[in-house]
């Protein structure tokens, strides 16, 4: 699924408000997919891992072994800025001394933005601007590609895909930016010798010559790929390729996204790699296994891959299985599901997989790229690899075999009540005891008095109702459902954890959001949206399973969150320690215009850059400004106001001897209501 | 009909000078792109909490010492402190400034028309 967020804010009154907004589950091609049959497909293996993990192939083939995991000059020519997805810069012109500086030195609008209220749907756009090429490419809500001077906003060309501009998987249209490739030895005087790929809501993939931003003719079908010739399993919505491929080497990697919460049975999860310049399929991987893909699905991959060249892995970071909220469909393991899975770049092999979530019925999507850094842990250097979650634990391992770099237990967790009918529940849940839990989960979160007082009591009488027993207390049909602290729309999101190799420090943004789940009986469930303010309740049917759900913000009657704030932070962790180093509220909340006070945060979309200048760039906040932050000490060093909340990491670029850091403000549902279609990027004044 | 008196109604015509400068500002900040509160309740709710400054200063101008005139002098200072509030959670630092600005004025047309008062009064 693709980060299914509770949307937030709807209601109304001071604070901030969360609405519930559905975001799309994912479907998932099949490997019997028709014209699969020479790919490799890993069989996943019989048992859930738990501690160990499982190793895969040995005397494989590297084709780039010596690549180092940093690279040895700046690069933001991909999603998260490196394959390593640290987010990380060396440059260092822009630095704590003289940030204070920085200044907007252009700007551009895409004009592909809609607030939902005409014909088409709303758009969210998390595109990070990709630095190639001497060129910075951008790609559109309205699946278009632009490609811009670097330096000065300018045109250079732009792509139209005429993608149909509907809602089909997703609540929104949705694009989180392009990949670009380049062949090691260009053939003089060919096209499309460097490239530039836009995926599509309705799952075409094109190829563009990143000189012209003309078609590839060799690639696919006159450069455009049908990736939805493969969803041949409970097809209910096309593979939607919102998240830019990966590309390593000579591989063009990428999952898709679809619908969540509609339905029991999906697409089960796969992973394409294709030839660069042809679109030829070279493998896929599959996280569902084959006799279970009719019964469920997703299990996809819908957010961004790292890589490490060297060891030729990539590294998947793998949703939760359909449906969401209930599992009586999938008693059987799903080893892949809720994992991250470490693939072999040339054959999709699976080396090992870790799985986060067992038996997911949380919707806990591993839902960013794990970042991949070498620290070191006492005297051993150990290569590893942080995969951020939505329950705000970070998970420590090493990237090379998925072993433990501090221990990652097994701990018994809270079975069900026994309301929900066909349920399996698993017996424990790994909990990492270093980096500590972002957020307190042991207990319910205290109550925001001023809530609780304007609420007269709701919030008190709303704790009272809910069920929890600690981390992994499962849905239930009970009262008003069980308590969930992060759920959908909690902990660390897409943006992912940014890496400084030099201090060896970790940065995570991350949001504090109770919800509650209800499971509601298929017959209740039907009156229940028998009438027209169905939708408004935090409603989903879950199709095919015996309940639909509800999903809600822990919210009084004037939309004000019952919890105690801060509703979003930012913290910094020295990887040398598993220790948090420092964290502070991020942004501010808002609704209807009003600012709250700071020390109260904001829920955050987006995630962060750090240079080796010792400065954290991070939008993510509610109140649309662009911050900049010193890595130490976590002081707000600058910031600006953009036009509408920065979704997406800044991308941090070098051209013509100038640094420069690019914000897309793009806005996002989840946050609040406010769209928008600016590229700002800053500078230092010119001497 | 009633005159304009510089020496007795300049803290008026303060008021009213401010609570037109606040309400052009809430009114930028509601109508321009990139206020950060574009198109937002809050911004508009300044700008009738503004409009009613204006009005406030227009009707007292008019009225003779009073009830209704006592009345509207305390909405205006309620009026100021609750936009003066709205502009501190919208960041609209100009706007608060202005409503100080109002605020004193009324406080000085207050002083200055007891202090004629007394002055006529006293001759």
């Amino acid at each position: 699924m693709m980060a299914p967020i509770a949307p937030f804010v709807r209601g109304c009154s001071t604070a901030l408000v969360f609405a519930a907004v559905t975001v799309g589950a994912f479907s998932a091609g099949a490997q019997d997919a028709s014209p699969l049959p020479d790919t490799t497909v890993s069989e996943p293996p019989a048992a859930a891992p738990s501690k160990a993990p499982d190793v895969g192939p040995t005397g494989r083939s590297i084709v780039n072994p010596d690549a180092p995991l940093v690279p040895a000059e700046p690069v933001w020519n991909t999603f998260h800025g490196q394959l390593n997805a640290q987010k990380f810069s060396p440059l260092t012109e822009i630095n704590v001394s003289n940030v204070g500086e920085l200044e907007q030195v252009w700007e551009y609008h895409t004009g592909d933005l809609s607030t939902g209220s005409g014909d088409l749907p709303a758009t969210v756009w998390s595109a990070t601007p990709i630095f190639a090429n001497d060129t910075l490419y951008i790609g559109t809500p309205f699946y278009r590609v632009v490609a811009l001077d670097p330096g000065t906003g300018e045109e250079k060309w732009t792509f139209d895909s005429n993608s149909t501009l509907e809602a089909l998987s997703q609540p929104a249209l949705k694009n989180r930016g392009v990949a670009y490739w380049e062949a090691e030895e260009p053939a003089a005087g060919e096209i499309c010798q460097k490239i530039v790929y836009l995926g599509t809501m309705d799952a075409q993939l094109f190829a563009l010559d990143a000189n012209t931003g003309k078609l590839c003719p060799d690639f696919a079908d006159g450069g455009a790929l049908d990736v939805n010739q493969w969803n041949d399993t409970n097809n209910r919505f096309p593979f939607s390729l919102l998240q830019p491929p990966t590309v390593v080497g000579n591989h063009v990697i990428t999952g898709w996204a679809g619908k969540d919460w509609k339905s029991a049975q999906a697409p089960p999860g796969n992973v394409f790699s294709f030839d660069p310049q042809t679109g030829e399929l070279q493998w896929s991987f599959d996280t569902i296994p084959p006799e279970m893909r009719q019964r469920t699905g997703t299990a996809n991959v819908w957010t961004a891959m790292s890589v490490d060249e060297g060891l030729g892995f990539v590294y998947l970071p793998v949703a939760s299985p359909s449906p969401n909220y209930w599992g009586g469909n999938r008693t059987d393991p799903i080893p892949y599901a809720t994992s991250t899975t470490a693939l072999d770049i040339e054959t999709g092999e699976v080396v090992w997989s870790r799985q986060w979530v067992h038996h997911d019925i949380w919707d806990y999507d591993i839902n960013s790229a794990p970042t991949l850094v070498d620290i070191t842990v006492g005297s051993e250097e150990i290569p590893a690899l942080i995969q951020a979650t939505k329950m705000g634990f970070l998970f420590v391992v090493d990237r090379r075999t998925g072993e433990d770099v501090w221990p990652i237990e097994e701990r018994p967790v809270p079975s069900g009540d026994g309301t929900v009918e066909g349920e399996r529940y698993a017996e424990t849940q790994p909990f990492p005891t270093k980096p500590p839990p972002l957020l307190d989960q042991a207990e319910k979160t205290d109550i925001w008095t001023v809530a609780d007082i304007v609420g007269l009591g709701e919030c008190s009488s709303l704790w009272k109702n809910l069920w929890y027993e600690g981390m992994y207390t499962p849905p239930t049909t009970d009262g008003e459902g069980v308590y969930t602290f992060p759920d959908s729309a909690g902990g660390v999101q897409w943006g992912g954890v940014a890496f400084d190799p030099d201090s060896q420090t970790a940065v995570v943004n991350f949001s504090h959001v109770v919800q509650h789940i209800e499971l509601i009986p298929r017959d209740e469930y039907k009156k229940l949206t028998a009438t027209d303010s169905a939708a408004e309740g935090g409603l989903h049917p879950q199709e095919g399973a015996p309940y639909g759900m509800a999903l809600n913000n822990a919210l009084n009657w004037a939309g004000m969150p019952c919890w105690k704030p801060p509703y979003g932070e930012l913290a910094a962790i020295d990887m040398t320690t598993g220790e948090i180093k420092w964290r502070r509220p991020l942004g501010a909340s808002q609704k209807y215009g009003f600012y709250m006070p700071e020390s109260m945060g904001s829920p955050t979309i987006g995630g962060p850059a750090v240079t080796a200048g010792g400065l954290i760039f991070i939008g993510a906040s509610m109140d649309s400004k662009v911050r900049a932050y010193s890595l130490e000490t976590g002081e707000e060093l600058w910031s600006d106001l953009v036009e509408a909340p920065a979704v997406a990491n800044p991308a941090v670029y070098e051209y013509e001897g100038r640094q420069y850091v690019a914000f897309v403000a793009g806005g996002n549902p989840i946050l609040k209501d406010q769209v928008g279609d600016q590229l700002a990027v800053y500078a230092l004044p010119e001497d | 009909m009633t005159r304009f008196d510089p020496a007795r109604d300049w803290g008026l015509a303060l008021m009213f000078l401010a609570a037109l400068l606040a309400t052009a500002i809430a009114l930028r900040n509601y109508l321009a792109p990139m206020t950060g509160v574009t198109g937002t309740l809050g911004a508009l709710l300044v700008v009738v909490s503004g409009l009613l400054l204006v009005l406030d200063a227009i009707v007292l101008f008019f009225l003779p010492r009073g009830t209704l005139r006592t009345i509207l002098l305390t909405l205006a200072v309620l009026g100021a402190v609750g936009t003066f509030a709205a502009a501190w959670f919208l960041h609209a630092w100009g706007l608060m400034a202005a409503v100080v600005v109002v605020a004193f004025a009324i406080i000085v047309d207050v002083i200055v028309r007891r202090s004629h008062a007394t002055t006529v009064s006293a001759s």
